[in-house]
């Protein structure tokens, strides 16, 4: 196993630990992640039960624990009976009144961007907005593990296909769903911001407008062969199989290398979570300069 | 009209008001369990098949006693004897149509036909006539297996080998073995068997027939009990194996420990009636069941009732019983004791480590070992990995005195048990200290004891003891039965007991609902091989041994040899070998030979495959397209 401490990003991107992020190992390995500006971070039981703001380092306990939560937009959502929904503030998680609550059984995390949610059964796929009192479903045949992607009102999800995963995309507005990967290939680990969506297609890194059906290839080296995207605003970050090991890039042009393997991004505004040889870190883009008056 | 015609009209009313009163049960079951009824016919079919097997095996081994040992075709033991070669004969007969590649529907059906052509040819053998509370008595004393065998299987054994390995043999119809299935390489004399019974019965059929087996040897105890301790000495022996956890939460598994210690006793027997045939069949059958008979067997052996050169010709056909199977493993490039020798992974690799057993192996905890085997053993940690009666270790002295008073008065019998019981004993102390390993030799050490129930004091001490300790073994086997009992009896579904149960099974489960049909998975460091539902190679066996040996001998080509191989998909749960559970392996030893090769896994699989699923700590990984070189290269 490499064992390095030499991540490297480029001029004015800082690199910092996350103090109490590593406390304890997450049971699903997609964990610690960012809920905003927030580290959801592991207990001892591996399950995400606290928040760590990224802002001034405050640490909240989260009202319930789950192994695989959803975070988005400031946002935890936890489904099922006894779950809820969380927005946090600086002082600490407030639960969401009238969230709707799923009582199927996932089979894949949960997704979220703060007023919207997206839960995956095995047999059908639930989306609402947090202003709904019922949730909308079509039948699908999920493949599991990977989670649903909103760009809301398109949500897209990986249900079995020909060969591998196949990624599908519905418009909450309309009945039917509709497959948008290429027929043939292992299509994986869809993600989502603004109306644009992206996913993985045997290594390669697609890009997709919901909106015009339009999709794009990103230039992008081998993805998709461990971690999910993360994508944030019109920003989508991966993990990238590299000469010396696992580097991670985003679109915008933050990349993290080096000589060990820096895996598990997780992007929201100018941060950037990751874990290098099991140990939770923060690549920082430095504050946009404001102009002097 | 015979007994049974006149209970007959008897039976098929209650038989029929129950199962109406099932038909019509209106109760619902729990939410996705199958409900009474379900369960109920899955257990009769069990049950059926386990009984036609066992009823075959009975009258061929009665067929093959009257050719070759017709004494031993008559008399209270004559059901034992003709069980364990009727099992001998099961086996080898396997053996045969496994290695011509028909273990499907129409061998099965050849075998049964020679089994039952054969049985045509021998007597019935009757089985003993017991007061009926003894037959009740021993009911109770087997329900918790009843309960672990109506159950999905939990234990490792069962999930990697006795389980495993018949399921994987009948997918491939026919023989495994090799470096990516070791447990194939053993004699299958078992496994053979079970296979027959997965097909017949379902998962249950090898558990039901397993419990069968252990009422066996409870009544074959209980029979040569009586014969040296008279009618004290049937009672207490048996009472001495059902009093002890690691006999009783075995007997409802799918194992190989009872059916070894069932062919010791017949071996016993046939060796002090003076039957070379009979010694020879029934060591035979031991042998290919566990190589651990070795040590009771060298004890029957010495005492038995024949001329030495009777002794050697016995022993000389019985090597030549097991000698198939090692003809099988020469044929095959393999040690002839390959899993257990001739592993060639650099620098060697130690199949196991007696040291990780037990209490100790200096010269004290040698000679404190029965002590701590029967006073200080845990259940569920290294220290014996199990637990037996106290009677055990109080019945030692009076027993020695009474069979030493005997033969001092010209009576030898209680002594060559006891001979026998020692050598087994001794044989045990010389291997991993781990109680299941005892079990082909403890119910002879229970005979050997019960003569000490001629002392009236002793009988009422060990009655004692006997009941103080009772809650050390059936407390956790009621917790177990407890835990259980619902998923048996058809009010929980098999997904939710497995779930809750088996950290792995999430990942399996979705394995086996989403991986290609024909996907080729290898299993490293993990054990739950028979609940995949996909051909399987590697696995685990004592320390990891496979998964490490592949490893170590393939270096950063482990994968593409896999693939290679045909192999699509790694199934690998995340392990740390900790250096204080193996204080007798130097640190640099602990990372070359254990460590080493998981973190070596783990950087290969993050270079060259793709994650599809984790569930936990077990993940599921598709292996790359092989390169042109490889592709051609391939098989």
């Amino acid at each position: 196993m490499r064992t390095s401490d030499a991540a490297t990003v480029a001029t004015g991107v800082r690199l910092r630990p996350v103090p109490g992020a590593d406390r304890h190992a997450c049971q699903d390995s997609r964990y610690p992640a960012l809920a905003g500006p927030w580290v959801a971070a592991c207990g001892q039981d591996g399950t995400v039960d606290r928040v760590i703001s990224l802002v001034d380092q405050q640490e909240f306990p989260l009202p319930v624990a789950h192994a695989s939560p959803a975070l988005g937009g400031g946002v935890v959502y936890v489904p099922g009976m006894g779950g809820g929904a969380w927005l946090l503030t600086p002082a600490g998680p407030v639960a969401m009144a009238n969230v709707a609550s799923s009582a199927r059984a996932p089979a894949a995390p949960a997704a979220t961007d703060g007023q919207h949610f997206a839960l995956l059964g095995e047999a059908a796929l639930e989306a609402w907005a947090r202003s709904d009192a019922t949730r909308r479903y079509w039948a699908t045949s999920a493949r599991g593990y990977q989670a649903p992607a909103l760009a809301w009102p398109w949500v897209a999800w990986v249900a079995d296909g020909p060969a591998g995963g196949q990624v599908w995309v519905v418009d909450v507005r309309e009945a039917d769903a509709r497959p948008v990967s290429a027929p043939a290939v292992d299509a994986r680990h869809p993600a989502g911001a603004g109306t644009r969506l992206w996913w993985v297609e045997d290594g390669a890194l697609v890009s997709y407008d919901a909106s015009t059906g339009a999709r794009d290839v990103v230039d992008a080296g081998p993805t998709g062969f461990s971690a999910p995207l993360s994508a944030w605003a019109d920003v989508v970050c991966w993990e990238e199989r590299g000469a010396a090991g696992v580097d991670l890039r985003c679109s915008d042009g933050l990349r993290v290398d080096g000589v060990g393997d820096q895996q598990w991004p997780s992007r929201y505004d100018r941060w950037l979570l990751f874990r290098e040889d099991g140990r939770t870190r923060l690549a920082e883009l430095p504050l946009p300069e404001v102009p002097a008056p | 009209m015979t007994t049974g015609l006149r209970l007959l009209p008897g039976l098929v009313c209650g038989l029929a008001v129950g199962g109406l009163a099932v038909a019509l049960d209106g109760t619902a079951a729990p939410a996705g369990a199958p409900g009474f009824a379900a369960a109920l016919t899955a257990t009769a079919q069990a049950g059926a098949a386990a009984l036609l097997w066992l009823w075959l095996c009975l009258r061929c081994g009665s067929a093959a006693l009257r050719a070759l040992a017709p004494t031993l075709g008559e008399g209270a033991l004559a059901w034992l004897h003709a069980l364990v070669v009727g099992l001998l004969v099961w086996g080898l007969l396997g053996l045969g149509i496994a290695a011509l590649g028909a273990l499907g529907p129409v061998g099965m059906a050849v075998v049964g036909g020679l089994m039952l052509a054969a049985g045509t040819q021998g007597a019935r053998p009757a089985l003993p006539t017991l007061h009926p509370a003894w037959w009740l008595l021993l009911g109770l004393m087997l329900l918790p297996g009843l309960v672990h065998g109506l159950a999905p299987p939990l234990e490792t054994d069962e999930l990697y080998t006795h389980l495993a390995l018949p399921a994987a043999m009948l997918r491939e119809e026919g023989l495994l073995g090799g470096v990516l299935h070791p447990q194939g390489s053993r004699p299958l004399a078992l496994h053979l068997p079970y296979a027959f019974l997965l097909a017949t019965g379902g998962e249950a059929a090898p558990r039901l027939f397993h419990l069968l087996i252990a009422g066996a040897v409870l009544l074959a105890t209980g029979q040569i009990g009586e014969r040296i301790g008279g009618p004290r000495g049937a009672v207490l022996a048996p009472l001495l194996l059902a009093g002890s956890y690691s006999f009783i939460a075995e007997s409802g598994l799918a194992g190989n420990d009872l059916p070894t210690a069932l062919a010791v006793l017949a071996a016993l027997d046939a060796g002090l009636r003076g039957s070379p045939a009979g010694l020879a069949m029934a060591a035979g059958a031991a042998l290919s069941l566990k190589y651990t008979a070795a040590g009771p067997l060298v004890g029957v052996y010495l005492v038995a009732a024949m001329p030495w050169s009777r002794r050697v010709g016995a022993g000389l056909a019985a090597l030549l019983l097991v000698s198939p199977w090692w003809l099988r493993n020469a044929v095959e490039g393999l040690h002839p004791l390959f899993p257990f020798l001739g592993w060639s992974a650099p620098d060697g690799l130690r199949f196991q480590y007696l040291e990780k057993y037990g209490a100790g192996r200096s010269a004290i905890d040698f000679l404190l070992l029965p002590w701590n085997a029967t006073m200080t053993a845990r259940i569920e940690s290294f220290r014996f990995l199990g637990k037996i009666s106290p009677a055990l270790l109080f019945l030692a002295p009076p027993a020695l005195a009474a069979a030493v008073g005997s033969a001092r008065r010209g009576d030898w019998q209680a002594a060559r048990i006891w001979i026998v019981a020692l050598l087994g004993c001794l044989s045990w102390a010389l291997g991993p200290h781990w109680l299941r390993y005892l079990l082909p030799s403890l119910p002879v050490l229970a005979v050997a004891l019960a003569v000490g129930a001629r002392f009236q004091g002793a009988l009422l001490g060990a009655g004692a003891a006997l009941l103080l300790g009772l809650p050390q073994s059936w407390a956790p086997l009621a917790v177990r039965v407890g835990d259980r009992a619902a998923v048996a009896f058809g009010g929980e579904s098999r997904d939710t007991f497995l779930e809750r149960k088996l950290d792995s099974w999430q990942t399996i489960r979705w394995a086996n609902a989403h991986l290609p049909a024909d996907a080729k998975v290898a299993l490293f460091f993990e054990w739950s091989e028979y609940l995949l539902e996909r051909p399987a190679v590697l696995g685990s066996v004592e320390d990891h041994v496979p998964s490490r040996a592949w490893l170590l001998e393939h270096g950063d080509d482990s994968l593409r040899d896999l693939q290679a191989l045909g192999v699509t998909h790694v199934l690998r749960t995340r392990t740390r070998f900790l250096d204080k559970l193996y204080p007798f392996v130097t640190p640099a030893e602990l990372q070359r030979s254990f460590n080493g090769p998981v973190e070596q896994l783990d950087r290969l699989l993050l270079e060259q495959a793709t994650l599809e699923y984790q569930g936990g700590r077990t993940a599921i990984w598709r292996l790359g397209p092989l390169t042109a070189a490889q592709d051609a290269a391939a098989p």
